[in-house]
């Protein structure tokens, strides 16, 4: 009898061809180290040094961290048994759905703090819809792409934009650039893998940073991500404030050097719930802890491990059925590695301040879960490479 | 691998994420290792972060221990804009204004005001409703960075009384806070080093001003140690703010208050008078009354009408006052009138005339003089105030009843034996001070003119040769202390001081003592003075003695006691003051100053057992002396002697 068979209980798994040895353990080892860190990450940066035992220092977010984590766990496993072709079935109802919910953020029922109405509060649990954003266009754009057998012309190109407008601006009212910026690398890259006329393409992207770099001039992007651009051109000129997070953060890592400075060397907490907005240690500049304490070695193996997970990731892509799972698989790879890259590169002086979570470190249950749910899908379209299509 | 989906693109795609990985392993490579040990020390530099705090400023008191200026505290809302996120500025501003009630732009120049420390709280609204605190508390996550801080205010609890004299404080400006930075390091005159910082508040007016530097105390630092992260290394380095000295003042709050009022009685009585000449009221805009001690030079008053409320200028002013005081319908009440305004004092000054005549003619005292209604001088008619000319008076009498007539022939006599005692009037005048600064220690004294024949040539260097000479009619005029001459009402005072004490021109000032006091209990001034410090602008000191022979001094000072009864111009101003007791001697004046109406002049001397006192009023365009300024002078010799007073009582309409 087929393994199907024998496992028997979810529907899924009756058809032939899932296989649990496709189930890439590469990838969930990768998956576990990353938790591994990220949880070290964000005790080390909240941890009350002056509290007694281990267990009474941990702070309330790390508590809450792994709240998130197991919680995020289980959305993984679920994931993995889920038939990632079903995505493409219900991409347009999830697109809808995240597009309201990126507006009812906007609506006074939307809760802000630092700045920007990003997240929808739901008693304990803080939702971020623009998270959800990310594998949702990843998905819209995949189903419309996998249809139209390799080549994208100009019409299609343009829906493809289209479709990725109203998420955009959504999510640059907020306001989020961050963001803004992911999604439109998931266009950018969609459209490349999709077969996107080459031509066009070179068009468009002169455009684009012609655009973007117009945009800054205007009022229309907000006073201070200017005021970071022109911090991160040159530090130096306003050290006390927009400056500041540039130098102490470069300096930080700096100071980790090869083999950092130890596991809890930080002399105080950082209390983020005390406001302390500046620093944003737990969430966007996480990294620094790792860098700062865990040296360049602690850095590199965390590199490492991301490097495992989208390789790992990118083959399944290649070993996809068909092009709905490559696309998908091309898509969330594509917008991970987007973040790490950016998250860490703002840390290290390379990119400018963005609000973008590091994958799997940064605190945070809405980036934590639907990482997740992606990874899970990675996993998914790998293990169906040979499965039958679907009735 | 699934159709229709072309290997390369992947692969690109993949070599791409691959680089952009490369990447930041290069550059974590570059940060830490290669230059971690740079990283690491600037890592755990240091600098040090100053925090300053002015220091309490010291308090100001009449001679008698009432107070005139103190601090209190107000509830203040202040911000620190080091805990304010950037992107969250904009918001808290606006939310700010309106919580506070300010202008929006008012916030934003507070926060963005560059020379403020970026780690100490800003004040930004002063004597903040306590509800407005509550719910700034209640809110702090709207308003990150913002405490209500207790910050002490000045006060002047007299208000509007001797304002001129205390003065007030105020920010500190650029030319301030150059001339500090420049004595950097150096001791001022009060023996300690003067830290300015821009906020300060630093004295602007008055004493407030010229003791600014005694006042103000010694600005308290504090050094944190922190590294580059801001964060605190060690115990800080406090070198704790010094209370400035407290000031007590010559001033006696009574006596000022006195003249206060009896100036304004004056101006708004000389404002329902009709001007004889022009048929129409007086406009009696403004007026100053001095009175000093002539044996020390003490000032007891000094006042100046319009005035001021300096507890305005420190912050509680009502809506539009501020504006109010500013506009020229106010007629510039910042302007001290007493030491600032130098003009003719017409015939109070005609004892300075007859003291110089007595010491080219020592039959001067025995003299008769005519007094007729008018007299030629040159190709001029010189006329007396009255009308109806005044008899044969003696010197005593010319002084008592004024006769400007006789003065006139004194002008022209002295004018007339120039090549034997050079400009002897002049001279004199110069001795009594008139023409030179008092060297009284407040800012703006005017130094007045005593005109002469070389100042008149040059004065008029663009007239005909013909008119640049002195005449007669010049010397005419300055006899009678009209014409060119000009004096303050504290010049007047400093020079009747001279006459009333045998001689001796002393400087007036307003600062007793600076002493250290406990301001928690009542003042002993007396103590007080005697562990305290004298400043040297403060000091006793005699200016010089007056060329005048003494008994010339005593004669006219005897002389003088006429005006106030008899047939004296002051007479019916003085009716029923109690001159068996209080000897008085005093001078009016009605001075022209065309095109404006005649100004009311009185100066006095008063003795009685050991207190002896100076006193001069003067209103602009309201009069006669003997009808406006005399019964504000009665009115402070009242007050100083103790005598029951029956208000504001006119003399009758005489000039003179």
């Amino acid at each position: 009898m087929s393994i199907g068979q024998a496992l028997g209980a979810k529907p899924q798994l009756r058809m032939r061809g899932v296989f649990m040895r496709e189930l890439d353990l590469v990838t969930l080892g990768a998956v576990a180290g990353l938790m591994v860190i990220g949880l070290l990450a964000i005790f080390t940066a909240t941890v009350d040094p002056e509290a007694g035992t281990l267990l009474k220092a941990s702070s309330a977010l790390f508590n809450r961290q792994l709240v998130f984590l197991v919680f995020a766990a289980a959305v993984l496993v679920f994931t993995v048994f889920f038939d990632y072709r079903h995505f493409k079935v219900y991409a347009t109802i999830m697109y809808v759905a995240t597009l309201f919910l990126l507006l009812v953020v906007l609506t006074p029922i939307g809760t802000s703090g630092g700045g920007a109405q990003r997240w929808i509060s739901l008693g304990v649990f803080k939702l971020q819809p623009s998270e959800l954003a990310k594998p949702v266009l990843v998905a819209m754009l995949a189903a419309y792409i996998s249809d139209k057998r390799g080549y994208l012309g100009m019409k299609e190109i343009i829906t493809c934009t289209a479709l990725t407008a109203p998420l955009a601006m959504a999510v640059f009212v907020q306001p989020d650039f961050g963001t803004m910026l992911v999604l439109l690398w998931i266009l950018l890259t969609m459209l490349i893998v999709g077969g996107a006329d080459w031509k066009i393409m070179v068009t468009a992207i002169i455009v684009g940073v012609i655009g973007i770099a117009g945009l800054f001039q205007t009022p229309i992007v907000h006073g201070y991500q200017q005021k970071r651009l022109q911090a991160f051109l040159d530090p130096a000129k306003d050290p006390y404030q927009e400056g500041y997070n540039y130098r102490t953060t470069r300096t930080a890592v700096g100071n980790g050097g090869l083999a950092g400075k130890g596991l809890f060397s930080r002399k105080d907490p950082v209390n983020l719930t005390a406001g302390d907005y500046i620093r944003g240690q737990p969430t966007d500049f996480v990294f620094t802890a790792v860098a700062e304490e865990m040296g360049f070695l602690g850095g590199l193996t965390l590199l490492i491990l991301y490097g495992i997970l989208f390789v790992r990731g990118m083959r399944a892509a290649s070993m996809a059925r068909d092009a709905f799972g490559t696309l998908l698989a091309m898509g969330i790879v594509s917008y991970l590695a987007f973040q790490v890259f950016v998250n860490i590169g703002m840390t290290v002086g390379l990119v400018p301040i963005t609000g973008i979570p590091l994958p799997f470190i940064s605190y945070g249950g809405s980036s934590l879960v639907v990482t997740m749910f992606c990874v899970g899908l990675l996993l998914s379209v790998r293990m169906r490479r040979f499965a039958r299509a679907l009735p | 691998m699934s159709p229709n989906i072309s290997p390369t693109r992947i692969a690109v795609i993949n070599l791409l994420i691959l680089c952009l990985l490369a990447t930041l392993v290069g550059r974590l490579w570059y940060l830490q290792v290669l230059s971690g040990t740079e990283a690491q020390k600037l890592a755990e530099r240091t600098s040090v972060r100053f925090v300053y705090e002015q220091a309490p400023r010291g308090f100001i008191f009449d001679r008698d221990g009432r107070t005139l200026a103190r601090n209190r505290t107000a509830l203040t809302v202040a911000l620190d804009v080091s805990q304010v996120p950037p992107d969250r500025k904009d918001q808290e501003i606006h939310d700010l204004a309106q919580v506070l009630q300010m202008k929006e732009s008012e916030v934003r120049n507070i926060v963005n005001d560059k020379r403020l420390a970026t780690n100490s709280p800003r004040p930004l609204a002063l004597d903040v409703d306590k509800n407005v605190v509550i719910y700034l508390e209640e809110h702090t996550d709207q308003f990150p960075g913002v405490t209500d801080v207790e910050i002490p205010v000045r006060e002047y609890p007299l208000h509007t009384v001797a304002s001129h004299v205390v003065g007030h404080i105020g920010e500190i400006d650029a030319e301030q806070l150059k001339r500090c930075e420049d004595a950097n390091g150096h001791p001022n005159d009060s023996g300690s080093v003067r830290l300015c910082r821009p906020g300060d508040l630093v004295g602007k007016l008055g004493v407030e001003k010229v003791y600014d530097n005694w006042l103000a105390g010694k600005t308290g630092i504090k050094q944190t140690v922190v590294n580059v992260k801001g964060d605190p290394v060690g115990q800080p380095n406090e070198d704790a703010p010094q209370r400035g000295w407290d000031a007590i003042l010559t001033l006696d709050a009574g006596v000022q208050v006195a003249a206060e009022n009896a100036l304004q009685d004056g101006i708004n009585f000389a404002r329902g008078q009709i001007d004889p000449d022009t048929k129409k009221k007086f406009n009696a805009p403004a007026g100053a009354v001095v009175a000093m001690d002539p044996t020390n030079g003490d000032i007891l008053a000094l006042a100046s009408n319009p005035n001021f409320d300096p507890n305005w200028l420190v912050g509680s002013a009502p809506k539009g006052a501020l504006a109010a005081l500013n506009s020229p319908k106010a007629n510039m009440p910042f302007f001290n009138r007493a030491i600032s305004e130098a003009v003719p004092p017409g015939s109070t000054f005609k004892p300075i005339t007859a003291s110089a005549a007595w010491d080219t003619d020592p039959t001067l005292p025995t003299r008769q003089f005519d007094c007729p209604p008018s007299i030629k001088i040159g190709n001029e008619i010189l006329h007396d105030w009255e009308p109806n000319g005044q008899g044969t008076l003696d010197l005593a009498g010319s002084i008592a009843q004024s006769c400007d007539i006789t003065f006139y022939r004194l002008g022209v006599e002295l004018n007339n034996k120039k090549n034997q005692y050079g400009e002897h009037l002049q001279d004199v005048a110069k001795s009594f001070g008139f023409g030179r600064p008092t060297d009284v220690d407040l800012l703006g004294e005017a130094t007045g003119q005593v005109p002469d024949a070389e100042w008149k040539w040059n004065y008029f260097s663009t007239s005909q040769t013909f008119d640049r000479r002195w005449f007669d009619g010049d010397a005419a005029n300055l006899a009678i202390g009209q014409g060119f001459l000009e004096a303050t009402p504290l010049q007047l005072a400093t020079a009747y001081g001279a006459i009333a004490n045998g001689g001796v021109l002393m400087r007036p000032h307003v600062v007793k003592c600076m002493a250290q006091l406990d301001v928690s209990v009542p003042t002993n001034v007396d103590q007080a003075c005697k562990t305290g410090r004298v400043p040297p602008t403060a000091a006793e000191q005699a200016l010089g003695r007056v060329s005048a022979k003494p008994e010339a001094l005593q004669f006219i000072e005897n002389a003088m006691s006429g005006t106030v009864r008899g047939s004296g111009t002051a007479a019916d101003a003085f009716a029923g003051f109690p001159l068996d007791q209080i000897f008085v001697a005093g001078k009016t004046g009605t001075a022209q100053n065309p095109p404006r109406e005649d100004s009311s002049w009185m100066g006095a001397i008063a003795k009685s057992g050991d207190k002896q006192i100076v006193v001069v009023a003067m209103v602009e365009e309201a009069g006669f002396g003997a009808q406006i300024a005399a019964p504000i002078v009665r009115r402070v010799l009242e007050q100083y002697f103790g005598v029951k007073s029956t208000g504001f009582h006119p003399g009758a309409s005489l000039r003179g």
